[in-house]
């Protein structure tokens, strides 16, 4: 049985559906990636799940974790959830620290909610938490305020706040997007080590396809807040059957060297993501498809059993990943 | 921290230095000499060149305010020129009024307007906290002065709870003090509440919408805890500032307060001795109420940075 299932979830502003009908499952222990471009409703829809969604949006469908529906729970049982069970590690580590606290209070402060440990007790356990996330000298350090700290150091503080409970399922949302490219890569395998360490599963968000394809096991393609296709990592890498995928692996692929493009051109998916409540009818990916059809003015069914793709015409050959794309350099 | 307390204490004295030159010279040039008006308009002007000697006005204005400091600073506020009376005295019964009414309408204040200003943000899209930034709203829109005075109407005439003016003094009885200091503090807190609400109200509105605040909720605070946890230290920051500046508006609206309830305070004394152009006394008050800002400023300072290690003690 999968540790979290999430169905038919979708999230609304004002009536217009910012992620629409998503689906995926987590089994313990899996890293799962969800990627797509900015826009495409990755973030809202981990905010779905943590249930702290922004006033004004609500989530509909369905998010189970080990068997309790999360969508219906009191904010009362769910906030008991939240930090023990699930815990989420935001993209903004410059804000998502008070400024006015130590970080080791805030750390202990997430041992203490959920623990009913003594203040000292807390404090141990944060001193040893904080060696694990790279702090060498913890009585010092977690006694710095965050605008001390750099970047770096600041989302470690964020990691050791989200598995100070030892939880289940850790979200993360573009947990190096905000960082020094130089600093990514440790803070990533940190994440994933501390992931397998505590055999916690690990759903990360990114727009990276590089990110996500080196730490996670399978992957969700999400666009227009909708998932168009989703398969184990090699699975996508190689025989990817949604031409929004597969446009997205090109770019990446592009930028190597080892794409087809000419030197000096980097690969682009042709056309832009349309504005929030601006995505076409039937198909979201219309439009920026090249093979686009009068059959994708109506939705795609998903098809498929452990390779999903919502597409009227997927690809199916693997041999050839770039005939659909239109290649070429910026604004071709 | 050091070079912090040095560099703020000269501050303060350059303010209050500054303000006692400023002070001196305003009513130096103001018409009407003080012999000439104590003793009207009939006096011969030999009576009235005498008594300038008397008071020693014909000292030149420099060796005039140099006494003037002398005085302030081995604190012998010297006589007044009407009544001949030390003035400290004077001035210290009526602060016995005004700084328990200055002090008073400020907890009045603190207590409108942080629960108005924290329900009205947490219920912001609901018609509770609508409702409440809207009676904020009002309560900025009436002057402390005819709040004053529809207090007397109802609290004190039609309903006779209260007394509508004057002032039993402490000595006599410390509830009838009080009780002669309801009123007044009320109007005086009550719009300075609704002004003060306003920024609780968006300071509490910053910090909902912080990205911490998020976390909080994320470690499994509830929004309330994380609120306690995170939000007052956040949202005082601008609040402090806010109050630093709204205790000076207090004084200002006890001078006029007094007025309306004949409180025998600081207020109304500067305002008589103005009018008698009691000119050493006028100096003198206005100097307190200076020196009282001042402090008030390096307060708020102070506690900035308590607040806020971002600001630190070096810098």
């Amino acid at each position: 049985m999968s540790l979290l299932e999430v169905s038919q979830l979708t999230v609304d502003v004002q009536g217009i559906p910012v992620v629409s009908d998503v689906r995926f499952a987590i089994s313990a222990g899996e890293r799962l990636g969800l990627i797509g471009e900015s826009g495409s409703g990755k973030t809202i829809t981990a905010l779905a799940i943590m249930g702290l969604l922004p006033e004004g949006l609500r989530a509909r469908g369905s998010v189970v974790l080990d068997g309790t529906e999360l969508l219906s729970l009191s904010e009362r049982r769910l906030s008991a959830v939240r930090g023990s069970r699930i815990a989420m590690v935001f993209q903004e580590p410059m804000t998502a620290l008070d400024p006015l606290m130590r970080v080791g209070t805030q750390i202990t402060d997430a041992i203490r909610i959920h623990e009913r440990v003594g203040r000292r007790a807390a404090r141990d356990r944060m001193l040893q938490l904080m060696p694990r996330v790279g702090f060498s000298n913890p009585r010092e350090q977690s006694r710095r305020f965050p605008h001390q700290l750099s970047g770096g150091q600041r989302q470690r503080i964020v990691i050791a706040i989200a598995i100070a409970c030892g939880p289940a399922l850790i979200l993360a949302d573009e947990p190096t997007t905000a960082l020094d490219v130089t600093v990514q890569a440790q803070v990533l395998a940190l994440l994933q080590d501390l992931v397998q360490d505590q055999g916690s599963a690990l759903l990360l968000i990114s727009h990276d396809l590089a990110v996500v394809s080196s730490v996670c096991q399978r992957i969700v393609v999400m666009y227009g807040g909708r998932v168009v296709e989703s398969a184990s990592t090699p699975e996508l890498l190689t025989r990817p059957r949604h031409p929004y995928t597969q446009a997205l692996l090109h770019t990446s692929r592009g930028i190597g060297g080892n794409g087809d493009t000419p030197a000096g051109h980097l690969p682009t998916i042709p056309g832009s993501v349309p504005e929030l409540g601006r995505f076409p009818s039937g198909c979201v990916f219309r439009g920026r498809c090249d093979r686009e059809q009068d059959r994708c003015l109506e939705a795609p069914p998903t098809t498929g059993s452990d390779h999903l793709v919502a597409c009227w015409f997927p690809l199916t050959s693997p041999s050839d990943p770039t005939a659909a794309v239109t290649t070429g350099g910026v604004g071709a | 921290m050091v070079r912090f307390a040095v560099r703020r204490l000269t501050t303060v004295l350059l303010t209050l230095w500054a303000a006692s030159i400023l002070v001196f010279t305003v009513l130096n040039i103001l018409p009407g000499t003080p012999a000439q008006v104590i003793l009207g308009t009939q006096a011969t002007p030999a009576s009235v060149r005498a008594l300038t000697i008397k008071l020693g006005l014909n000292e030149p204005l420099v060796l005039q305010y140099l006494h003037w400091m002398q005085g302030l600073l081995t604190l012998h506020l010297g006589n007044s020129y009407i009544s001949g009376q030390p003035i400290a005295p004077e001035l210290g019964a009526a602060l016995e009024v005004t700084a328990p009414l200055v002090v008073l309408g400020l907890l009045v204040g603190l207590l409108i307007a942080v629960p108005a200003g924290l329900v009205s943000a947490v219920h912001h899209r609901k018609a509770s906290g609508a409702a409440l930034a809207a009676a904020t709203q009002v309560g900025i829109a009436i002057p402390n002065f005819v709040l004053g005075i529809l207090l007397i109407i109802v609290v004190a005439v039609y309903l006779k709870w209260l007394p509508a003016s004057g002032f039993t003094p402490w000595s006599s009885s410390v509830g009838g003090a009080l009780q002669s200091l309801i009123l007044p503090s009320v109007s005086l807190g009550l719009v300075e509440g609704a002004i003060l609400a306003r920024y609780v109200r968006t300071a509490v509105l910053g910090v909902l919408r912080a990205d911490y605040l998020r976390t909080a909720r994320a470690k499994g605070m509830r929004t309330g805890q994380a609120l306690v946890r995170h939000g007052i230290r956040n949202a005082a920051v601008p609040v402090v500032t806010v109050l630093g500046l709204e205790l000076s508006g207090l004084i200002i609206g006890a001078v006029v307060i007094e007025a309306v309830f004949t409180l025998p305070g600081v207020g109304s004394l500067l305002l008589s001795s103005v009018a008698n152009r009691d000119l050493i006394l006028v100096q003198d008050i206005v100097m307190l109420v200076a020196t009282v800002v001042v402090l008030t400023n390096l307060l708020v300072d102070i506690l900035y940075r308590v607040i806020d290690p971002r600001i630190g003690l070096r810098s």
